[in-house]
């Protein structure tokens, strides 16, 4: 048995079994939800020496496998981002059955959870570029259910995505001999343009990011945020991974300044563009901007000692994810409402308080309003890049009251005496207590970083390089 | 590498210019069915004989995907014989030949300081396969076409990097991808039409 | 521990209401424990000014070296006096409630009230930025949720979110200024500011105030007009007048025009909420207008660099005004009590408020000294006068509330006088009595003239007495069309309009049919950026 089966290996197996029994929507999803959960807890407590001890039994296992002639590697440095992934997978998959996803979802998040684990661990990992294409083509029937056009978005996404690919495969390519820092040449920094392009294709950095807009208008809200919880998550620490193996990629001159200003471009323009719109299913995508910006400054800021707060930020942010992803399917499948525009959501406060309401926390709590999970990791950037710089601050500040903006206009819209009378829509009761507990779990970690946050800096332990451990 | 490979990467660029001309499903099939054929021998002259079949087996074996996904949902219609030309089409050739003609302008620097080890010809055609690939995509909306050109592009990236490392994991992979590709093609155009499954995704 | 006595002692009192009344409704009892446990917290308010400093250490986000962040609350000369204040609001609402019909709600609101006053001891005891954000948040989102609760039932537009706009645009800028300060003193707390960090922290408490730029929010409405809602309304406002009596010295000495830009917007601020507060209808719609013009002086004497002078201004605004707003009904007989609260806003020597006139003239007695002590006399005046309005005679309330109503206000004036003796070291002495005075000779002359004029309250007819009155008419509705910054807020939503129509062009253009195409160009954009940009060493 080695680790690579386990985690890769087992949940495509169930993956495709489960793809047989695509109506049985109530056993995929426990299915699914169960397995997730089982791997993502065996991913945090797997003993370091790889071995567990059951009663008299023994049982060792291997860190790779072998598969045409290259390797799967996932050793316990790996596991804290494994176990983060399928936690993930099994957040979408246990409630996936409540909305009007793709009778696929269930079968297929888990081929893709494999997939992304797969991408983290494919020695040489440029060839993961190839893996992560392939998840997009997985995804396909996910975001565009059979039953309905295949929209604009979606293809976007199918070029989009594939444009990456030989950005990605050809840089690692040309310097594939020049592991370590040498004399800065034109052909590292031809190199390092070519990293940044893919990564700006798969991480859909402004100006590139209108497939996500478009999406978000075309695709259930439940897959959307799914997908691209994932793909942020993993590409981020991909990205580590090309910093921590390329002495040449770090020690560029500069890297670290363009990092930061990147990243604060990003969070402003990400703000601003979110100030102005008038569609709650178009904003995951600028929300999406801003925070790929916060997780570059970031980086840039790693001299400084931030990256433990990148690591630290992926779970309050698939937090906020799945919260915005939750109360738009809601709206979506439990209330039925088709729109989600600004003059369709006119009073509706007084139809739908909690879901409101909902909107408003999850829209401030990613924004790292004080007391939310978000705000710890977030207060550290801010104070990180200010100590450095009041530019970066100043572009923050833009990114930050961009998107306090929406929050106002959102607020607006739905507290606004419409026109015609406002019917109230009910939820389930168990929406409610969805709803309450996601909250508390949110000023939980906001409350209480040390309990909650602090073990994912594990995730960053794989990158000796970066980090400049022993 | 033998003299003909001007010819069969000429081929192969002619048939990827044609399918981002043409606007007839049928002769789009076709054409990308033999832009493979012309690929597998170019390929062969530079690479081991299992390499270029994989590349062509699995070629075909996408092409015939989408031709099966089309004549099953009744999509084919006769091909229009002879073909005419509208201005649109002028254009869109027009502006293949003009990136053709550039990137035949750019190769042999581009050779010398980043692909050294690629042949000239290979250069050509693959990075030829992956703009045409590209322009198509940026002109056209539709599933069918985004589908042959992303896989164009695929064959071009496959090539060129076939030219520079060979691994089995990474052919394995753009074998995977392209089939994948061509999955998702098949899927993209008959769900519209497929009414089994209406009202229940 | 006191401190920490102090919160359970409210929080309990809260949830011992909230539970009582929930197994078994009894207003009275209620009452009682809400008077037992807010007495009980104002004795150990009192007793707390003999441990002055006192610091208690909240959760600590570990490990230290990597979050940087040891939030603790703080009791000392500058939070103290707010503390009494805040307390003493508190029980006074309590008591003065006994006036109003009991409802249902009475003991949620008085629980509510308690909460509320606990959560803002929290915020004027912050100790570091940490604190202070992570308060201020709960506070907003307290008084949002509240105000979306008051509005399922009624109509009340736009306000209450402009209003939570602004206060999160003085979240962002408490977040801006804690950047600002660990350039300079890294992991910084509150009892030591850096200068760096000072003008963003004026700009939070500007914000909060409405004050910096000049904003009223949202007027009164009658839900909002007594009991809890006025705490509500008053209370927020201490945590940033804390915060500005904290700030260090040199602000007046900010680069450029900066101060005196600051200066001549907080005394149009001033002037325009002084003038207004003066000329409204009554003392509820006039409210917002009281906090901004009191809270204009705060913010005045810290850009004369005399932040501790704020503290007596503050402390005015809540302590007086709160003894004003209470005061309802507006009881005939009682009147005297309300004008007893004026040694709390006059400041003649040996009255807390002596020591903010240092702050007006920090710089001397200039131009914008003497517009300030011109808006202090309006403020005096309209006073004078919502108090000579009270005309109802003491009918139809209980027999308790005879006492309890007055207990109340006279528990403020009380606290008045407590601060003024023993606020903080320095609190009663001569100061400078002369700008009160003028202030004075300004409000005389103001009543002289009203009497020779025949005006008489409620000034109803001031049409047929006053010389040219449409003019003075037009020309004031003009000056408070300029000073209330309605046209910029028109302005900036017309920007807002264009750049939005800008934005959806730009949008179908790279989300139409040649997008792709599109983010080619801007692909290549970016390759060139980064290849010229990049420079080889």
């Amino acid at each position: 048995m080695s680790t690579p089966l386990i985690w890769i290996g087992i949940p495509i197996a169930f993956g495709l079994l489960l793809l047989a029994i695509p109506k049985r929507r109530r056993i995929s999803a426990s299915v699914a939800s169960l397995l997730s959960l089982l791997l993502a807890i065996l991913a945090f407590i797997f003993p370091a020496e790889h071995v567990l001890i059951l009663g008299d039994q023994r049982y060792e296992f291997a860190t790779s496998l072998a598969w045409l002639g290259r390797s799967l590697t996932i050793a316990k440095a790996n596991l804290t981002l494994v176990g983060l992934l399928f936690s993930l997978n099994f957040m979408w998959n246990a409630f996936s059955n409540r909305f009007k996803t793709s009778m696929y979802f269930n079968s297929l998040s888990l081929v893709i959870t494999a997939l992304w684990v797969a991408v983290m661990a494919l020695d040489p990992f440029l060839y993961s570029a190839v893996l992560v294409q392939l998840i997009v083509m997985v995804s396909v029937p996910l975001l565009s259910p059979r039953g309905q056009a295949a929209g604009p978005g979606l293809l976007r996404y199918l070029v989009m995505q594939s444009l990456a690919v030989p950005f990605i495969l050809l840089s690692g390519w040309m310097l594939s001999g020049i592991a370590t820092a040498p004399s800065v040449n034109p052909l590292i920094i031809r190199a390092a343009m070519m990293i940044m392009v893919g990564f700006a294709l798969w991480l859909a950095v402004f100006p590139l990011h209108t497939w996500v807009t478009m999406l978000g208008q075309e695709s259930h809200p439940w897959v959307l945020s799914f997908l691209m919880t994932m793909r942020q998550t993993t590409v981020l620490v991909y990205l580590l991974g090309f910093f921590d193996r390329y002495a040449w990629l770090r020690t560029m001159p500069n890297i670290d300044t363009m990092l930061q200003i990147l990243g604060v471009v990003l969070v402003a323009l990400g703000g601003l563009l979110c100030a102005f719109q008038s569609d709650l299913r178009r904003v995951f995508a600028y929300i999406f901007v801003a925070e790929t910006g916060y997780a570059i400054l970031a980086l840039g800021l790693r001299s400084q000692g931030a990256l433990p707060f990148l690591a630290m930020s992926f779970v309050p942010r698939a937090l906020f994810y799945w919260l915005w992803g939750y109360t738009l399917s809601v709206h979506r499948d439990q209330l039925n409402q088709a729109s989600a525009l600004f003059t369709d959501l006119q009073g509706f406060f007084r139809s739908q308080a909690p879901l409101s309401m909902a909107w408003v926390f999850t829209l401030l709590g990613v924004s790292g309003l004080p007391l939310m999970a978000y705000f710890p990791p977030k207060r550290s950037l801010w104070l990180l890049s200010g100590s450095l710089d009041l530019g970066l601050t100043l572009g923050l500040v833009i990114g930050v009251g961009g998107s306090l903006l929406f929050v106002m206009r959102l607020l607006r819209t739905l507290t606004k005496n419409s026109a015609t009378e406002q019917t109230p829509l009910r939820v389930p009761v168990m929406v409610l207590v969805t709803l309450a507990l996601a909250g508390l779990l949110a000023l939980a970690i906001g409350f209480l970083p040390q309990v909650f946050l602090n073990p994912m800096q594990a995730i960053l332990s794989p990158f000796t390089q970066l980090m400049g451990l022993p | 590498m033998s003299s003909f490979d001007g010819l069969f990467g000429g081929l192969a660029l002619a048939f990827a210019l044609i399918n981002l001309v043409r606007r007839d499903w049928a002769s789009t099939v076709i054409v990308l069915a033999l832009q493979y054929l012309a690929l597998f021998l170019l390929i062969f002259s530079f690479a081991e004989t299992s390499f270029a079949l994989i590349r062509i087996l699995v070629g075909w074996m996408s092409t015939l995907v989408i031709y099966l996904t089309l004549a099953s949902s009744g999509m084919l219609k006769k091909l229009e014989w002879p073909p005419r030309f509208s201005a649109s089409q002028g254009m869109r050739l027009m502006m293949g030949l003009l990136v053709i003609a550039v990137i035949w302008a750019l190769a042999p620097n581009l050779g010398r300081e980043v692909f050294p080890f690629t042949p000239q010809m290979v250069l050509v055609t693959s990075l030829g396969l992956m703009v045409l690939g590209i322009l198509q995509v940026g002109m056209r909306e539709e599933p069918i076409y985004v589908t042959v050109a992303l896989l164009t592009f695929f064959s071009g990236l496959g090539l060129l990097y076939g030219s520079i490392e060979r691994s089995t994991v990474l052919e394995g992979l753009f074998a995977a991808l392209d089939l994948s590709l061509a999955l998702t093609g098949a899927y993209l155009i008959v769900k519209v039409s497929d009414v089994e499954d209406e009202g229940e995704p | 521990m006191l401190l920490a006595a102090l919160f359970a002692l409210l929080f309990l009192t809260a949830a011992a209401i909230v539970i009582t009344q929930a197994s078994k409704p009894n207003t009275a009892r209620a009452w009682l424990i809400a008077i037992i446990g807010t007495g009980s917290a104002l004795v150990l308010v009192l007793v707390l000014r003999l441990y002055l400093p006192s610091q208690f250490n909240l959760i600590v986000w570990q490990p230290q070296a990597l979050w940087q962040a040891n939030p603790f609350l703080t009791l000392d000369y500058h939070s103290w006096p707010y503390a009494l204040a805040i307390i003493t609001v508190c029980l006074a609402v309590i008591l003065t409630d006994t006036t109003r019909a009991y409802t249902r709600t009475s003991s949620v609101n008085w629980a509510g009230s308690i909460t509320l006053s606990a959560v803002n001891l929290i915020a004027i005891m912050a100790g570091d930025p940490l604190t202070l954000a992570m308060s201020w948040a709960l506070v907003d989102a307290i008084k949002l949720i509240y105000l979306l609760a008051l509005q399922r039932g009624s109509e009340i537009e736009g306000g209450p979110i402009q209003a939570f706009g602004l206060r999160l645009a003085s979240l962002t800028a408490l977040i801006a200024a804690t950047s600002a300060g660990w350039q300079s003193a890294p992991g910084f707390t509150l009892l030591a500011i850096p200068p760096k960090a000072a003008i963003y922290l004026l700009l939070a408490a500007g914000l909060r105030m409405g004050v910096l730029p000049l904003n009223l929010s949202y007027l009164e409405t009658p839900e909002m007009r007594r009991g809890s809602s006025m705490l509500l309304r008053l209370l927020p406002v201490a945590s940033a007048l804390v915060l500005i009596s904290r700030l260090p010295a040199g602000l007046a000495e900010l680069p450029g025009i900066l101060p005196d830009l600051l200066r001549v917007l907080t005394v149009l601020a001033a002037i325009y909420s002084a003038l207004m507060w003066a000329t409204r209808i009554n003392a509820y719609e006039a409210r917002p207008f009281w906090i901004v013009a009191l809270a204009s002086f705060a913010v005045f004497s810290a850009l004369n660099d005399q932040a501790a002078a704020a503290r007596a201004w503050g402390l005015a605004l809540i302590l007086s005004g709160a003894l004003l707003f209470l005061f309802d009904p507006p009881v005939r007989r009682i009147r005297f009590l309300p004008l007893i609260g004026l040694i709390g806003l006059v400041g003649l020597p040996y009255t807390p408020l002596v020591s903010g006139w240092e702050g007006v003239l920090g710089q001397g007695l200039n131009f914008s000294a003497l517009w300030m002590i011109l808006a202090h006399a309006l403020l005096v005046l309209g006073y004078l006068r919502y108090v000579f309005e009270a005309n109802t005679p003491i009918t139809g309330i209980e027999k308790h509330a005879r006492i309890s109503f007055p207990l109340g206000l006279v528990l403020i004036i009380e606290t008045l006088l407590v601060i003024g003796l023993v606020g903080w070291p320095g609190s009663f002495n001569f100061g400078t009595p002369f700008p009160a005075l003028v202030s004075l000779g300004v409000v005389f002359l103001g009543v002289f003239a009203t009497l020779r004029l025949g005006l008489t309250v409620p000034f109803t007819d001031l049409q047929r007495r006053l010389p040219a009155y449409r003019l003075a008419r037009t020309l004031f509705d003009q000056a408070t069309y300029i000073l209330s910054l309605r046209w910029l807020r028109q302005f900036l939503a017309w920007l807002f309009s264009v750049l939005s129509g800008m934005g959806r062009v730009l949008t179908r253009i790279v989300e139409g049919p040649g997008g792709i195409l599109w983010s080619l160009v801007f692909i290549m954009l970016l390759v060139t950026v980064f290849l010229t940009q990049v420079r080889l060493p």
